[in-house]
């Protein structure tokens, strides 16, 4: 049984990969990749989805900015969402601690990540020759088979073997850690979401008044009490207000100017 | 004689967007990132057409260097297939042309779906579905899923005909200054709903007391709730945006800062 569990967390972290055929980035890379998802998937092959869930959306909140393999923030979200998730799910972790080990193995990922755009240049060079050839049959073969055959074996084997022998092993590291440890860990589980939450606004909100509306959506929470689906609606409103003054503000410059 | 030759059906452009959706970046690589998905997604429209000898011919011409956001790119398969329709009909279509319109238009619709799409839409999306996820609820990732596929496959199916349809004037009309607005307005709504989410998900307390046996945690929560999460936040902002503290270190200096404040016993 937990054979096969741990085999079909390998599984999907090689359809969810960035060069997987699975409904291009669309169904893969942004759907199935996204930690929020992989704690859901993860939760329902170990029989624990209230978990994979909680785990999940703790673990996405510190990636939900743009989190490229190459860029500052250096992490595959793949190898987080499986065989991370999954690890966190068995070992019972608690938010704080799952957090720690999705950022360590989502930076081990990008070796992989790496790997694979950089030796898949053999299999363009297949397709090159099936072109040059007139072979068709072969040009297929080299860029849907042959790097998917690659890919299960850089991703899924090695996140199997992650889940199947690694989980009696990080379960005895966890309970050989001292207290002060594990109090930091499930501290810094609260802290991180700061950073993500952080670089997002750092990247799209150029702009100092968005700081505003920021508060407002704090606020709406701690002391007015909204739940989300009710700040999303007042928040609709305003943007919708904002774009509205926005384009009408220059409709008036548009007359002066005649 | 030479009988006129018929356009590609809608059928056809469905199954040409489809094979396009699915398979793109499947052999992707530094070299050449997506160009042999372009090669083979465009391989039902030269069957159509053409002869082994021409159909061979054609997929040479798209093996070059092709990297663009996938998703929002669309729209430049719509314009490729089109221009590749003409040529196959036998109007005077450069190679060059099809060549430079997908070289010219990789790097801006690149910018825009980074910007918007992966920088913006995803990042609320998940936002909302991680503050609907409290307690474990699996309404969470189900909104998520739901939702962003239904906004990515009906945004990328609509770019990939009006591509097709109007060629490279209808990237002008992405680009536009209204399509600019469009995206500053969302970007309110992201931040507004962000800070929800930074309420929900960002934890710091301090279990210190003072001499007279008042705790600290009390006095911080009569100024606002979540006093010390909202100074966090926009500490850790100030650092990265006026610092250009990159995250990974920031994460790092967190880690240190609570192991060490769990140490003494102040968090």
């Amino acid at each position: 049984m937990f054979l096969l569990q741990c085999a079909l967390v390998g599984m999907f972290c090689w359809i969810g990969s960035v060069t997987a055929p699975t409904l291009g980035f669309t169904g893969g890379w942004y759907t199935l990749s996204r930690p929020l998802v992989g704690g859901f998937i993860c939760g329902i092959i170990f029989g624990n989805v209230q978990e994979g869930v909680i785990l999940g959306a703790a673990v996405q909140v510190a990636y939900l900015a743009v989190v490229t393999p190459g860029g500052s923030f250096p992490a595959e979200l793949g190898f987080i969402s499986y065989p991370a998730m999954a690890l966190a799910i068995v070992t019972k972790m608690e938010p704080g601690m799952a957090i720690a080990l999705a950022t360590s193995i989502g930076v081990l990922g990008t070796f992989v990540l790496d790997a694979t755009l950089a030796t898949n240049s053999v299999f363009n060079g297949m397709g090159d020759r099936a072109i040059a050839k007139g072979d068709e049959g072969a040009f297929v073969r080299a860029h849907l088979l042959y790097p998917q055959i690659w890919q299960f074996l850089l991703r899924a084997v090695p996140s199997f073997l992650a889940v199947y022998f690694g989980a009696q092993y990080v379960q005895s590291f966890i309970n050989s850690l001292p207290a002060f440890v594990t109090t930091g860990l499930t501290a810094l589980g609260g802290l991180i979401p700061a950073v993500g939450i952080a670089t997002l606004l750092y990247q799209s909100a150029h702009e100092r008044f968005y700081i505003l509306f920021f508060l407002l959506g704090f606020v709406g929470i701690v002391a007015m009490k909204m739940n989300i689906i009710e700040l999303t609606i007042v928040a609709a409103v305003l943007a919708f207000l904002y774009y509205k003054i926005n384009t009408a503000g220059k409709k008036e410059e548009q007359e002066e100017a005649l | 004689m030479a009988t006129e030759k018929a356009g590609l059906t809608k059928q056809e452009l469905n199954k040409l967007w489809w094979r396009y959706m699915w398979s793109y970046n499947s052999s992707a690589s530094y070299e050449r990132f997506h160009a042999m998905g372009i090669v083979y997604s465009l391989l039902p429209l030269w069957h159509k057409y053409y002869d082994k000898a021409k159909q061979f011919e054609a997929m040479k011409r798209h093996t070059i260097f092709y990297n663009t956001e996938m998703q929002v790119g669309s729209i430049v398969q719509g314009i490729v297939v089109g221009l590749e329709e003409q040529k196959a009909l036998g109007k005077e279509v450069d190679d060059d042309v099809i060549r430079s319109t997908k070289v010219g238009l990789m790097g801006p619709l690149a910018g825009i779906g980074d910007s918007i799409w992966v920088g913006v839409v995803i990042p609320i999306l998940l936002s909302i579905a991680v503050a609907l996820s409290a307690g474990g609820n699996v309404i969470g990732p189900l909104f998520y899923v739901v939702a962003y596929l239904a906004l990515t496959l009906f945004g990328s199916k609509y770019l990939f005909d009006q591509g097709y349809r109007m060629g490279v004037g209808a990237v002008q009309e992405i680009l536009g200054e209204k399509a600019q607005k469009v995206v500053t307005s969302v970007l309110v709504l992201g931040v507004i709903v962000m800070g929800g989410v930074a309420a929900s998900y960002v934890s710091l307390s301090t279990p210190l007391a003072l001499g007279s046996g008042q705790k600290v945690q009390d006095i911080f929560d009569g100024i606002l709730p979540h006093l010390l999460p909202l100074l966090l936040v926009l500490g850790v902002w100030a650092l990265m945006a006026k610092k250009k503290v990159s995250p990974l270190v920031m994460v790092l200096i967190l880690a240190a800062f609570s192991f060490i404040a769990a140490f003494f016993k102040i968090i």
